[in-house]
């Protein structure tokens, strides 16, 4: 399943946030800031776009008119 | 695509810029917020004027005089706590404490919090709030003095740790309720405080908290240090009500850095063992 850009990347901006924030005194820390922010927001876009995935109805004949 | 990538770069190069800016230059704090008694006669004092006026924090001694300066002090185990201090606070570290650890918080502690004897040739005793770094009796370790060098820090801190009392320290703890001590296992400090200063060490008496085992990291415990003597000590009713922003920033960080040094020494490991 393709992950969802958006999700990826709001991950991403919430980690530089969140380092700006902490402001973590080793690389190691803000690196895992940014992973985990990253991988988590990475993982409710999947999660999300599964669910409105199985939401949308068959297309028909009529659609591809 | 390339949108996003030029919001992220500016975002970071925002976020360090401000870092940098805290780092350097963190802004001062506020003036004392209380009323002090007048200065005795003397040389005129050089601390700015109180600018505001608030009635005396509840805390439980009935009647007990207003808070205004954090101090520090380096008391012997068999001396009494001198004056009549507003309050009075001790750093309690636990049984075979980090020398490491005890020497940053040292240099916190000495760097942060005024000298005790000073501030008292120039105001009442009654306007400190001092907090105790408890040491061995017959300890060299002088009482007060005024640290200006971080050469003088780390000497003064050298001998305060080889020479901390962990007795006095139990001693503290042991009158306090039981749910406000150190819980075991931990790595302390804990800064507990007394008000007013006649009450130290007396149970069934309100005790202000602050737990730093959470917080590391030389420039982290300075901020938590001033947060004791900013926040807490000029405004009780803050501290009392839980948890601040800055103590929630100071611990994730702490944690964040503590997780990421250990997930990188796991890596080093495993790359070492291929």
């Amino acid at each position: 399943m393709k992950p969802p850009v958006w999700a990826s990347t709001a991950g991403f901006l919430i980690g530089l946030v969140l380092v700006w924030w902490l402001r973590p005194e080793t690389t190691e820390g803000a690196a895992l800031v940014i992973i985990v922010c990253t991988a988590l927001l990475t993982l409710g876009g999947i999660i999300v776009q599964a669910v409105r995935g199985k939401k949308v109805p068959p297309a028909t004949a009529e659609d591809g008119k | 695509m390339m949108r996003w990538f030029a919001i992220a770069a500016l975002l970071l190069l925002a976020g360090c810029q401000r870092g940098e800016v805290y780092a350097t230059a963190p802004p001062p704090p506020p003036p004392p917020a209380v009323m002090l008694p007048p200065p005795p006669p003397g040389p005129a004092p050089t601390m700015p004027p109180p600018t505001a006026s608030i009635p005396p924090p509840a805390m439980g001694g009935g009647g007990s005089p207003p808070m205004a300066i954090a101090t520090r002090i380096f008391l012997a185990g068999n001396e009494p706590v001198p004056g009549q201090f507003g309050a009075v606070a001790v750093l309690i570290f636990p049984n075979g404490a980090d020398p490491a650890r005890m020497q940053n918080v040292c240099k916190a502690f000495v760097s942060v919090l005024d000298d005790s004897g000073e501030v008292s040739e120039r105001l009442p005793d009654a306007a400190q709030m001092v907090t105790i770094w408890p040491v061995r009796p017959g300890s060299t370790v002088p009482r007060f003095g005024v640290v200006s060098t971080p050469a003088q820090a780390d000497r003064l801190c050298a001998a305060a740790v080889a020479d901390y009392d962990f007795l006095r320290a139990r001693v503290a703890m042991a009158g306090m309720p039981v749910a406000e001590r150190l819980a075991p296992a931990t790595r302390g400090p804990l800064l507990a405080a007394w008000a007013p200063g006649a009450s130290f060490g007396r149970p069934q008496v309100a005790i202000l908290r602050y737990d730093l085992t959470g917080v590391s990291g030389q420039q982290r415990l300075i901020d938590a240090m001033q947060v004791w003597r900013d926040k807490i000590e000029r405004h009780p009713e803050l501290w009392q009500s839980g948890w601040t922003a800055t103590k929630v920033r100071l611990w994730l960080s702490t944690q964040v850095d503590e997780l990421g040094a250990q997930i990188g020494a796991a890596m080093k490991l495993v790359n070492g063992s291929n």
